[in-house]
């Protein structure tokens, strides 16, 4: 019993002193963006510059997004001659392919192409893709991403700054009224850009590069190695290695574009299980390379392994509760030592929760999101959610890397917009006042009879060419 | 045809309000000491009336078993905290698991039973509710392995009382963060703090008495159960609650309405 109570107590200790220093962290970023008069957005240079750009849109078996996408962004304020589409075709079995034809051969700034074999996942697409790129700027959107006219000029702008290598914008969800996962998402989402990246990025702080809504300098990703194909989090990956070999990576909140989320807890739950893999993936590889790093400040590195290691708080949060039951409900709790042991047990549980509560409500008030705002006690069960999630990926991660088997797979998110009027698009900015950089192909050309516009301003492919 | 536009030639809002991206709530340094303050002066007047609350607390869940009608067998002191001296709590009669065998199994089926329809109905909830499945079956391999298992009511109180007077010594530091810091009114976020005080310990003797009702009536089958759904995690929830309130009255006050 003594070595059982000593061992809760070293668990319980240690997961006091990993999430205290994750909830500091998640208070001064909350503090900081709340009081930050000037966020380093670099929207002044908008326009000024305008390079070559090449936009890889990788789809697999998104013949319910593709033709939304691909139209926003030839409706893009861009001009033609400085900008290419690439739209890849990653061996669909669907549609996609015919879409993405279809828009190749009325817009000359399109260009199709087809993937049939190969290495299955993003990261791998994007290499076959960037092979083909001619632009000095590489822009990355998902399929179910709608990006506003300026869009392109937005992310475009930071790369004046020669050391910038890689440019961040903010997604937001489009359809948060979809259910109550999506909503919860939708807070998540705020305070994962607005407070998040926005503090770090002015902080000096690591900024990441999510691999959508953003971009990267070709002759930059080449000197890094490119893409890696392995990576279930090929973003991640990048952005490590950028920052290792000393480029910039900046982050431009007011280049919103829109997405969908995860609309039911199984779609939710692979996503955030790939993401928990491919981030402790990341740890594993860089960690002492990263730490080592001759181009990165202290603040950087410690911020790095914040940022690598943020899904095993999950476990170790498992690990501490059941010690604190543990050692709450045995004679250990009657005496003075166990006060202290009690006090930090309610203030890890109170206290470490908050500071993400704080992000997120910090988030909400900012955006002005009220109607979201009366739903984050209910962020209780997402973060119960999550945590058995990320419990059960960290899990398979290191009993496959024990068995040599485990979950390698690129589970491909699912799509809900799906032809009747269900993407839940607020047309000019969330109704809150919010542009979102241009609105996303008002008047533009639909592709003849391929694509119909729906009520809500989406083009919907033909899958969805049912509505009057 | 269109409707003319009633508001037409007016702004829809008194001023333009910044784009999200750029929009910020600077912290002063008085708002600053101002939330240290308010988070120093109540954490001690909780310390130092500690003893004074516990007793209100316990009067207060003394009456509502009164007031329905549950009989308690009298009072016993109980010691929270070396510092806070005995405290007397209420001695709630329960029948035990082995005069009413029956009774207790069909509980557990139904509380099982219920949880397992929930667990399959609402994926989100999964996670949370492994933790009242797994305290459950444990209460009940309790009743069933160790017959000889002693748990009343003076005992659940005392373990109830050491984590609520913990978390009233600690909420108002989260208070000073969530409404005293953040809030765009210094005002309202004094206020949410004070009445979030205020609530813990109130609405802590109102969950207090429920368990304690539950426990006369079903027995000790529920204790740990209802101890994690309505202990210190239920805390958190109507924290989280006023925070959210409280963000969503401050932000129409900030920000404003349109007029259209």
């Amino acid at each position: 019993m003594i070595i059982l109570i000593l061992i809760c107590k070293i668990c319980l200790i240690f997961t006091i002193v990993v999430l205290t220093a994750y909830a500091i962290r998640h208070h001064l970023f909350a503090l900081f963006r709340l009081s930050l008069r000037k966020s380093r957005d670099m929207m002044e240079l908008v326009g000024f510059t305008t390079p070559k750009v090449s936009v890889l849109v990788p789809m697999h078996n998104e013949e319910k997004v593709a033709a939304d996408v691909l139209q926003a962004l030839v409706d893009c304020d861009y001009d033609w001659e400085k900008i290419e589409i690439l739209a890849i075709d990653d061996r669909s079995s669907d549609g996609t392919g015919e879409i993405i034809d279809e828009f190749a051969a009325r817009y000359p700034i399109v260009k199709a192409i087809h993937r049939s074999r190969g290495e299955g996942g993003k990261g791998a697409a994007l290499k076959y893709a960037s092979r083909q790129a001619s632009g000095e700027i590489l822009l990355l959107f998902d399929a179910d991403y709608i990006p506003g006219r300026s869009m392109i000029k937005f992310l475009v702008a930071p790369f004046c700054d020669p050391e910038v290598g890689a440019v961040m914008g903010r997604v937001v969800p489009h359809n948060g009224d979809a259910s109550l996962l999506a909503g919860l998402l939708e807070l998540e989402r705020g305070a994962g850009y607005q407070i998040g990246q926005q503090a770090r990025y002015n902080l000096g702080l690591t900024p990441q590069f999510g691999g959508t809504v953003g971009g990267v300098r070709a002759s930059v990703l080449k000197a890094v190695g490119g893409w890696n194909v392995q990576s279930l989090t090929e973003d991640t990956d990048l952005t490590f290695r950028l920052l290792m070999h000393g480029w910039k990576i900046a982050y431009v909140n007011r280049a919103e574009c829109e997405e969908e989320v995860p609309e039911s807890w199984q779609v939710r739950s692979r996503q955030i299980r790939r993401w928990a893999t491919g981030h402790t993936e990341c740890l594993h590889t860089f960690w002492r390379e990263w730490l080592h790093g001759k181009f990165l400040t202290p603040a950087e590195k410690i911020d790095g392994i914040f940022v690598m290691a943020c899904y095993w708080t999950a476990p170790i949060l498992v690990l501490g509760w059941l010690a604190s039951l543990v050692l709450f409900f045995t004679q250990q709790s009657y005496n003075m030592i166990a006060f202290w042991v009690a006090l930090s047990f309610i203030g890890y549980q109170m206290f470490g929760n908050q500071a993400t509560f704080l992000e997120l409500g910090s988030a909400a008030l900012l955006d002005n999101n009220r109607r979201r705002m009366l739903l984050l006690p209910l962020n209780l069960f997402n973060f119960f959610a999550s945590t058995g999630a990320i419990c059960r990926a960290l899990g398979t991660f290191y009993i496959g890397g024990i068995f040599g088997s485990g979950d390698h797979y690129w589970h491909k998110t699912e799509r809900y917009r799906n032809g009747n009027g269900s993407a839940h698009r607020n047309g000019n900015g969330n109704g809150n006042g919010n542009g979102n950089g241009g609105s996303n192909g008002n008047g533009g050309k639909s592709a003849g009879k391929l694509l119909v516009r729906a009520p809500n301003g989406l083009y919907l492919s033909r899958q969805g060419a049912n509505l009057p | 045809m269109r409707e003319p536009d009633r508001n037409q030639g007016v702004m829809r809002r008194e001023f333009i309000y910044p784009h999200r991206s750029v929009r910020s709530f600077p912290l002063s340094r008085m708002r600053a000491w101002v939330a240290l303050g308010t988070a120093l002066s109540l954490s001690s007047v909780v310390a130092y009336l500690g003893s004074s609350l516990l007793g209100a607390h316990d009067r207060l869940s003394w009456w509502i078993l009164k007031v329905t009608r549950i009989p308690s067998l009298g009072a016993r002191a109980v010691e929270i905290f070396p510092f806070l001296g005995s405290i007397t709590v209420p001695d709630i009669s329960f029948p035990s698991s082995r005069a009413i065998p029956l009774r207790t199994g069909v509980f557990f089926a139904i509380c099982v039973a219920g949880l397992i329809a929930l667990y399959r109905k609402i994926p989100l909830g999964r996670s949370f509710l492994t933790f009242p499945l797994i305290m459950i079956c444990a209460a009940g391999a309790v009743i069933v392995l160790n017959p000889s298992f002693y748990f009343d009511s003076a005992m659940y109180e005392k373990t109830w009382l050491r984590g609520e007077i913990l978390v009233w010594i600690l909420l108002p530091w989260v208070s000073a963060f969530l409404f005293v810091l953040t809030l765009p009114s210094l005002a309202a976020g004094l206020v949410w703090s004070l009445w979030t005080e205020a609530y813990a310990i109130i609405w802590s003797a109102v969950r207090l008495a429920f368990c304690l009702g539950t426990l006369h009536y079903t027995g000790i089958l529920f204790l740990p159960l209802l101890w994690f759904c309505f202990g210190i995690l239920f805390d958190l929830v109507y924290v989280l609650l006023f925070y959210s309130m409280a963000l969503h009255f401050s932000s129409k006050r900030s920000a404003g309405e349109r007029k259209s």
